[in-house]
């Protein structure tokens, strides 16, 4: 590689490391550094460092032959050997070919940015393996354990890996993106530093909250290699908001310094250091000196301040007159802890100037936003600020903001314009970054035989330090909320709370998964409490089609309710509940929750709408113009197929040009919203439709799509799950999740979301948190959180519902980018109540938490165990209730119930029948 | 700038370099994990040059060893299964072919879970100290309890019995993660069962059981963190000595 060996100074041949077969010599003063470090330096950008901490595998290299995490290797320990890196194992024509071919496939690999990593891993088991030997689905699983991926629930890269080793290939086309990011060679946001001579910008981030911040460059410019020290005073003063999608004094206020004068959080960021490499900039950050000197007499934020309040639905008297009608009236109160959203790719912006221009690479959702944004802030021109196209390891809404891009922007214009790469930590971004805490209270009452008449819901959103999307994100739960069941007497009324912890960001489902774990847990009362069945309870009251939306006032036309209950419960009787396990160790139980979920993010207020163009050109290959990245979920195969099938040409013919974001480019706000389908595909179908059947070369024509509505989807998961009653872990063994998306375009795509979407419930369910003591953040690091490994392997049935020529737009097709997560911590909590008769009414589902509630190990083996002398009571006396929900100094939010008692299995908990269960 | 990788030209070199102020690095992945403790000093010594690894006779194991060796080695699976296996279940399989035992057990992490099999085969730590001839030997829950330790290196660690032994772990998700608790039940010379808790201690110290049934140490000698409070590992203490009983009478 022609860049790989730049910047290496000269060096002796024990200094030398082969790497990919190039001679890379070692500096000393990269001795000690990371190997990750000195190979990504060096130009070798397919090595990956999501986290940096020797966890997720992203960094694995094969050294000698082995595979290891390079990130924990000093990079002086490959002196003298051998590095094979994801481009070059894949560039032979054996194993790492067939990895590569099957891994691109739609349906195998998403975002791509694990997937080097794991190619390397991968192809040590094949060579292990041998020619031809097929490895186990488990065997493969275990030697993947050390990947994590945060896109695809890892059947699709497993079955990948086993179709590569029998030399069979698979069904499904690949992504138009696949090859490229399956053999690493695919260039992210940051993997453009090297090649551009960047300079290092390492932030400095806050370590008290409600402290002045000043920040002194003096010590930290006498490194060697020191560029630059920013604190306050060198960013302009204008605030501005994270939000890419309003500005509004209200919903989304100017709120964000670049470098915080005043420390809001602890994590906040006051300054960066700049510095000709990393290691610099490390040695710069521990020796600049930040200042902070508390200001006890600010507000404080610690009590928490409702800068939001919204309600929508009946009069608070009409709601409370209905409420008094009704023969009895269930409350229930939820909480989802903030937690992690953990895409691999963590946040970057490169920035450089020439010219009076600036050109940015970054890790955003909303390229075309990030641009005009950018401008105004730094007082330019919005023409003079370039958003180049770079591909997304995973978004999931942490890129779904204007963030790091003003920073290195504004370092780059006072390094005289050189490009500044601000790359955060996999621990900055934890305590910058986390999705939202939500605290959901639900009343309703009921008539004698359970049908609901009246229902309050109250949402309280914990924003941490800044409002950002919380408005928004509390105006979609509410929307959630009141369309999901139009009980004829609904009100729901919600608020946004700071507080000084680290602010929430967008998170797939944006708010659906929080109100949708506190009304299906709800719902699973209700129909405990009224001995209903769970299909047809919901179907009793769940929204239809010809309903009306009573947030927007618009009909609505697609909402195929029936049919998703319908083949869940179908789904349910054709795979019964395993029972439980002879020993009694092990309880199982299913549960159901039903989800709803917008494909676009158009309002009564606003309708939104997206714009493409399709070029046909001299050969006769056909190109898709497009300024919105693929993050992962194969959007741009996707439009790639959409283009081909519209204009009647073949696949491989068309391909996705993704456009920096300039004026001359379309507008098309981004990814998000899980409308690529329902606004950027219609709009290349718009624009194919232009042309007509087989175009002309030369011909191009651009295509606008406005969404009519918000296309809201419906679904329904199932759940089986295995409790282990001596130690509270939870086991998910099966879902069945069904969606209403109108038509699938690619069905395995949609399969990949799914399987992806479920694993990542999974995570959200049983552990994923990220909590304060004391104001400071407390599982920052990948390491802290139990994200589902290959061991998390359930059976993932999926079910495609629903009317394509009722849903709006060319395509009749609507999004499936969030809905696989959203109902997935409502139905493994329902699950866990059928098997242990315990109602957690707080996210994350943690051991702990269900041990404490669910009483006494169980089982014939404890129960024999407890008649031995020696293995004492078998009663679990020494857990400290209370402790055990929050741990001690850690006041974990428990849920509560008005109605039902506290213990369930006091008022004889029983199996629901139906969904399957046998008995 | 930055750290100076140092690379002695034998043990006793490398002894006199951690004793002038230089982090001794094994494989190296708790020091640049940027999760996990200790970090390293302005200066580094590389010990894989240096130090003995695979098995040196009467027990004694090198620690330069990697845990992937050290779980494949069909001795140590025959004479000590519980260490074996706790290496396996140590990290992910590439973090294993880094890490190694001295490393391991010299980065004292109170989540290692090669610690109570360790304590439960009555393991000898050896360490050599700038102007000693010789290693001393330490028992390692001593070694790991300890506070203050002069600078150092581990040199290798001694197994002076032999048995057969079981290993238990729990974590907050299935695969990789770091243990809550973890439980080591051997036999020593087919005697009594040895129980030793490990992750829960409020040091990096295994807590031995105070006898051979699954009764754990009381919840007071526990550690309450982030994972888990003293009293949920009390109970999976129980839990996992149950089942590395089960395990043990199997066998």
């Amino acid at each position: 590689m022609a860049d790989a060996t730049a910047g290496n100074q000269a060096a002796g041949v024990g200094d030398v490391v082969e790497v990919d077969g190039t001679p890379v010599a070692v500096p000393d003063a990269l001795a000690a550094a990371p190997l990750a470090e000195m190979l990504r330096q060096a130009g070798f950008t397919g090595v990956k460092t999501p986290c940096g901490e020797g966890g997720c595998g992203g960094c694995t290299v094969l050294l000698d032959g082995v595979p290891v995490t390079s990130c924990v290797v000093p990079a002086a320990r490959a002196r003298g050997r051998r590095v094979r890196t994801a481009p070059a194992i894949t560039a032979d024509d054996g194993v790492g070919a067939r990895l590569a071919g099957e891994l691109a496939r739609r349906g195998a690999l998403q975002c791509g940015y694990c997937v080097p990593g794991l190619v390397a891993s991968a192809s040590a088991l094949l060579e292990r393996t041998g020619d031809g030997a097929v490895p186990t689905a488990d065997e493969a699983r275990a030697a993947l354990a050390g990947h994590l991926c945060r896109c695809t629930g890892y059947e699709g890269l497993v079955d990948a890996v086993r179709r590569a080793a029998a030399g069979t290939a698979g069904e499904a086309r690949p992504r138009t993106d696949g090859p490229g990011r399956a053999r690493g060679t695919l260039r992210f946001a940051a993997d453009h530093g090297p090649a551009a001579g960047a300079l290092t910008g390492l932030l400095l981030t806050a370590q008290t909250a409600g402290a002045r911040v000043e920040v002194s460059p003096e010590s930290a410019l006498r490194v060697p290699g020191a560029v630059a020290v920013l604190g306050p005073r060198d960013a302009p003063a204008a605030l501005f908001s994270t939000n890419p999608h309003v500005e509004d004094d209200v919903l989304a206020p100017a709120e964000t310094p670049v470098f915080a004068a005043r420390s809001r959080f602890v994590g906040d960021v006051v300054g960066l250091v700049v510095a000709e490499t990393p290691a610099a900039a490390r040695e710069m950050a521990a020796l600049v000196e930040v200042r902070e000197t508390p200001e006890p007499g600010e507000p404080s934020l610690s009590a928490g301040e409702a800068v939001f309040r919204h309600a929508v639905g009946v009069e608070q008297e009409v709601l409370d007159a209905a409420m008094a009608a009704a023969d009895v009236v269930v409350t229930g109160s939820y909480v989802v802890e903030p937690g992690p959203v953990a895409a691999l790719e963590r946040p970057a912006a490169l920035a450089a100037w020439s010219d009076g221009r600036c050109l940015i690479h970054c890790t955003s959702q909303t390229p075309q936003v990030v641009r005009v944004r950018v401008a105004r802030l730094l007082g330019v021109a919005a023409e003079a600020v370039e958003v180049a196209p770079v591909p997304l390891g995973g978004g999931f809404g942490l890129k779904e903001e204007v963030f790091l891009e003003v920073a290195a922007a504004v370092a780059a214009r006072h390094c005289g314009g050189r490009p500044v790469l601000v790359e955060m930590t996999r621990a900055q971004l934890g305590a910058l970054r986390r999705r939202h805490g939500a605290t959901v209270e639900v009343a309703t009452g009921c008539a004698a035989d359970g049908t609901m008449l009246a229902r309050s819901v109250t949402i309280r959103l914990d924003a941490g330090a800044e409002v950002s999307h919380s408005a928004l994100v509390l105006e979609n739960a509410m929307l959630v909320a009141a369309q999901v069941y139009p009980v004829g007497a609904t009100r729901v009324s919600g608020t946004v709370t700071l507080t000084p912890h680290t602010p929430s960001c967008a998170f797939r489902g944006y708010g659906a998964m929080e109100a949708g774990f506190a009304l299906e847990s709800h719902m699973d009362e209700l129909v405990r409490r009224f001995g209903a069945d769970p299909v047809q309870y919901r179907r009793r009251h769940v929204l239809r089609a010809g309903g009306r939306d009573r947030v927007n006032g618009w009909p609505v036309v697609s909402y195929a309710a029936d049919a998703c209950l319908d083949a869940v419960a179908e789904a349910a009787a054709a795979h019964p509940l395993a029972p439980d396990d002879p020993d009694g160790r092990w309880r199982r139980g299913r549960g159901l929750a039903w989800l709803t979920i917008v494909s676009s993010a158009s309002s009564a207020a606003h309708l939104d709408e997206a714009s493409a163009n399709v070029r046909v050109d001299p050969d006769g290959t056909v190109a898709v113009e497009t300024v919105v990245p693929d993050m992962g979920q194969g959007l741009h195969s996707m439009l790639a197929g959409v283009a081909a099938d519209r204009l009647g040409v073949p696949p491989e013919r068309v391909r996705v040009e993704q456009q920096p974001a300039t004026g001359g480019t379309p507008a098309d706000e981004g990814t998000f919203a899980s409308r690529g389908v329902y606004l950027t595909a219609n709009a290349v179908a718009a624009a194919a439709d232009e042309l007509g059947r087989c175009p002309r070369p030369g011909a191009r024509a651009q295509g606008r799509a406005v969404a009519p509505d918000n296309g809201l989807v419906a679904g329904a998961q199932l759940v089986d799950v295995a409790v282990d009653t001596w130690t509270g872990a939870v086991r998910v063994e099966r879902v069945v999740s069904v969606h209403d998306v109108g038509r699938v375009l690619e069905p395995a795509l949609a399969r990949g979301q799914v399987v992806g979407g479920v694993v990542q419930g999974i995570g959200v369910a049983l552990g994923e948190r990220l909590r304060h003591v004391d104001g400071v953040p407390l599982e920052v690091n990948l390491l802290d959180q139990p994200i589902p490994t290959t061991a998390a392997a359930p059976q993932i049935i999926d079910r495609y519902v629903g009317d394509a020529a009722a849903t709006p737009g060319r395509l009749g097709a609507k999004g499936l980018g969030e809905a696989p997560m959203v109902g997935v911590p409502a139905a493994i909590a329902n699950a866990v109540y059928d098997a242990v008769g315990v109602r957690l009414r707080s996210l994350p589902l943690h051991p702990e938490a269900v041990l404490a509630a669910s009483g006494p190990p169980r089982g014939a083996a404890w129960a024999r165990a407890q008649n031995e002398p020696g293995f004492g009571t078998g009663e679990v006396r020494d857990v400290d209730r209370q402790a055990a929900l929050g741990g001690p100094g850690l006041p974990g939010p428990a849920g509560a119930c008005g109605v039902l008692p506290a213990d369930p299995r006091a008022a004889g908990h029983r199996r629901r029948p139906g969904l399957g269960d046998p008995g | 700038m930055g750290t100076t990788w140092l690379v002695p030209h034998d043990l006793g070199h490398a002894v006199d370099l951690v004793a002038a102020g230089a982090t001794p690095v094994g494989g190296g992945v708790a020091l640049l994990s940027a999760a996990l403790p200790p970090r390293l000093a302005d200066s580094a010594v590389d010990l894989a040059p240096v130090l003995p690894a695979g098995q040196l006779g009467g027990g004694r194991l090198g620690a330069g060893t990697t845990l992937a060796r050290l779980a494949g080695d069909p001795q140590v699976r025959r004479w000590w299964p519980a260490l074996a296996a706790a290496a396996a279940a140590t990290g992910t399989p590439q973090v294993r072919a880094l890490a190694t035992l001295g490393g391991t057990v010299a980065a004292r992490l109170a989540t290692a879970d090669l610690a109570a099999p360790l304590v439960a085969y009555g393991a000898l730590v050896h360490v050599r100290t700038a102007g000693a001839d010789r290693a001393r030997e330490l028992p390692v829950r001593e070694y790991l309890g300890a506070a203050g330790l002069p600078p150092h290196i581990v040199v290798e660690v001694e197994l002076p019995v032999t048995g057969d032994g079981a290993y238990r772990r729990f974590a907050l998700r299935a695969g990789p993660a770091p243990a809550v608790a973890t439980v080591a039940a051997v036999r020593p010379g087919g005697g009594e069962p040895v129980l030793v808790a490990g992750a829960v201690g409020r040091d990096a110290a295994p807590v031995p059981f105070p006898g051979p049934g699954p009764e754990p140490p009381p919840a007071e000698l526990l550690r309450s963190d982030a994972r888990g409070s003293a009293g949920f590992r009390h109970a999976l203490l129980r839990a996992l000595a149950r089942e590395a009983i089960t395990e043990l009478e199997a066998t």
